[in-house]
């Protein structure tokens, strides 16, 4: 920003001048693509060998891991395996499930809490409890209270999103640029339009990342409260794999989890690239968080 | 004599502190602002200027006095009030279109018709290359100048000008300067500029009000008798000019401690 008022020559140049241009450190940024890409595979193929000989050359016992091979292998002779698709299916869902419901009572909740800060005055001991409690260790009481099913994961996950939300979400409803809500007042809008055209847009998009960062957890907690007992699901198939020391299905489980974690993170991480296109430092190749 | 846009009868304004404590803003102002008037008020911080403006805007209620805009007690935001401040405060996510098109999106104007006035009040900018670019893509200058073609959707009987040229560049300042006198000066409507800056207010206004430290009270107000229209940078070195600011100035430092 400095560097372009700098650069403002006369009054009549000015307004042709003023237009900034990428600078060039973004052109260099660009100029290391694939440079960059090929250390990023050579790095893939680096740790896939360290994992190789760890197994080969006996590091960890062998009957507690698997090689790449094995997993690879594993894959292979599963992909068209209808019930890892269901179960796929099953923890995908409990995980989504959660984390829209999660999300949108984080959201709803936060900015109702900023709104109304007497409420928040009188709630926020509970709410901390509850934050700071182990929501985790809650599972086994979750599936005792809703059941071996999906819901007791749904809750699990949706519980765990919502804290993640919440807490950014008041804090940001508190820091609207007051300018902004001052422009707004000045123009005539009404309560609803502070709430839609000013409120909102910031409040998202502060707290994009937390969503963001809500949907991977979602699939965890989905996951973790598997692990605990259920009907159907990717944790259940890891823990009965582990239990009967079958490795290579159980390392196969991982990868699976692992990899839908970094698609819904990167379709996440898209539309938020598309909605974000705004912003000066744009949200591209950010830290993917799990 | 043009009628009267705006008139402050015996206003006074206390407000609390961040200890409770009340604090006298604005001390028994009375001032009448015909229409079409370009107003300036100058003075030290804290003397209770943006405070007027606040009042005019129907942000906040005098404590005493009233407060009569085209003819009404103010007792609330009007949509027929333009409000700028030093940050051009666009809203960020939106384009430049899109921030032109926010007050009659308010007001409820259809689609096809903000668009083609954003447009055409962007191009009057000189941003008609922009139209599209996001705040962050555009210079603090240009910003500034969106944030006038918004002003000038409102189409505003009462313009409120809180510093909008201050948190620009030198260079940048003069531009915008002359943009806005060059869009203001036919379109009949009044202005009320508050600013530190003693050249800018007599470069700009038909009249400068000088206000004392708090608790605000009008210590000088001289009609600057300058032609129309005018460009800013053209009068930097006229006699006239100077002689007005020197006098001015005599007055504003008493009060600048």
């Amino acid at each position: 920003m400095n560097s372009s008022e700098n650069r403002e020559k006369t009054p009549g140049q000015k307004i042709i001048d003023d237009y900034r241009p990428p600078s060039s450190r973004q052109k260099a940024i660009k100029s290391l693509r694939i440079p960059i890409q090929i250390g990023k595979l050579l790095v893939i193929i680096f740790a896939i060998l360290v994992w190789h000989f760890i197994y080969k050359w006996n590091v960890i016992n062998k009957a507690f891991i698997a090689s790449p091979k094995q997993t690879l292998d594993w894959f292979g002779s599963n992909w068209d395996n209808g019930e890892v698709w269901r179960d796929l299916k099953v923890t995908l869902r409990e995980a989504l499930l959660g984390w829209i419901i999660g999300s949108t009572g984080g959201l709803l909740t936060g900015l109702l809490m900023a709104r109304f800060k007497l409420l928040w005055d009188v709630t926020s001991p509970v709410f901390t409890f509850l934050n700071a409690a182990p929501r985790t260790a809650f599972a086994p009481i979750l599936i005792l209270i809703f059941g071996l099913a999906e819901t007791s994961k749904v809750v699990l996950a949706a519980s765990i999103v919502f804290f993640i939300v919440m807490v950014p979400t008041r804090a940001a409803a508190g820091m609207v640029d007051p300018d902004l809500e001052t422009v707004m007042t000045t123009m005539g809008g009404r309560e609803r339009d502070r709430f839609f055209k000013v409120i909102l847009p910031s409040v998202l998009t502060s707290v994009f990342g937390a969503i963001r960062l809500g949907s991977v957890w979602a699939l965890l907690g989905a996951t973790f409260a598997e692990l605990f007992g259920a009907k159907y699901g990717l944790g259940l198939r890891y823990i009965a794999a582990t239990n009967i020391l079958n490795m290579p299905e159980a390392f196969g489980v991982i990868f699976i989890i692992a990899l839908l974690a970094i698609g819904i993170n990167g379709a996440i991480g898209l539309l938020e690239r598309r909605l974000m296109r705004w912003q000066a430092t744009s949200t591209k190749g950010s830290v993917m968080v799990v | 004599m043009a009628e009267v846009a705006v008139a402050l009868s015996d206003v006074t304004l206390i407000f609390s502190d961040a200890n409770g404590d009340p604090v006298l803003a604005v001390d028994d102002v009375s001032l009448e602002v015909p229409q079409g008037q370009f107003l300036a008020i100058v003075g030290p911080s804290g003397c209770g200027k943006t405070t007027i403006l606040n009042m005019l805007s129907g942000l906040i209620n005098s404590t005493l006095g009233t407060v009569v805009k085209n003819g009404e007690v103010v007792t609330g935001p009007s949509m027929d009030v333009g409000y700028m401040l030093a940050r051009s405060a666009l809203f960020p996510w939106r384009s430049a279109r899109r921030n032109v098109e926010m007050p009659m999106e308010i007001r409820g104007v259809g689609k096809a018709e903000r668009r083609r006035r954003a447009d055409e009040l962007l191009d009057m900018v000189k941003l008609g290359d922009f139209k599209t670019k996001f705040p962050s893509q555009l210079s603090q200058g240009m910003r500034q100048r969106v944030a006038i073609a918004r002003t000038l959707a409102i189409e505003p009987k009462l313009w409120l000008l809180d510093e909008p040229f201050s948190a620009l560049d030198a260079q940048t300042r003069i531009t915008v300067q002359n943009e806005f006198l060059r869009l203001w000066e036919n379109t009949g409507s009044t202005v009320i500029l508050v600013t530190h800056d003693l050249s800018e207010a007599v470069l700009l206004a038909d009249r400068v009000i000088v206000m004392t430290a708090r608790p605000g009270k009008i210590k000088l107000d001289q009609v600057i008798d300058i032609p129309r229209p005018r460009r800013v940078d053209d009068l930097l070195d006229n006699e006239h000019f100077m002689q007005l600011e020197a006098r001015i100035w005599k007055e504003l430092r008493d009060e600048l401690v």
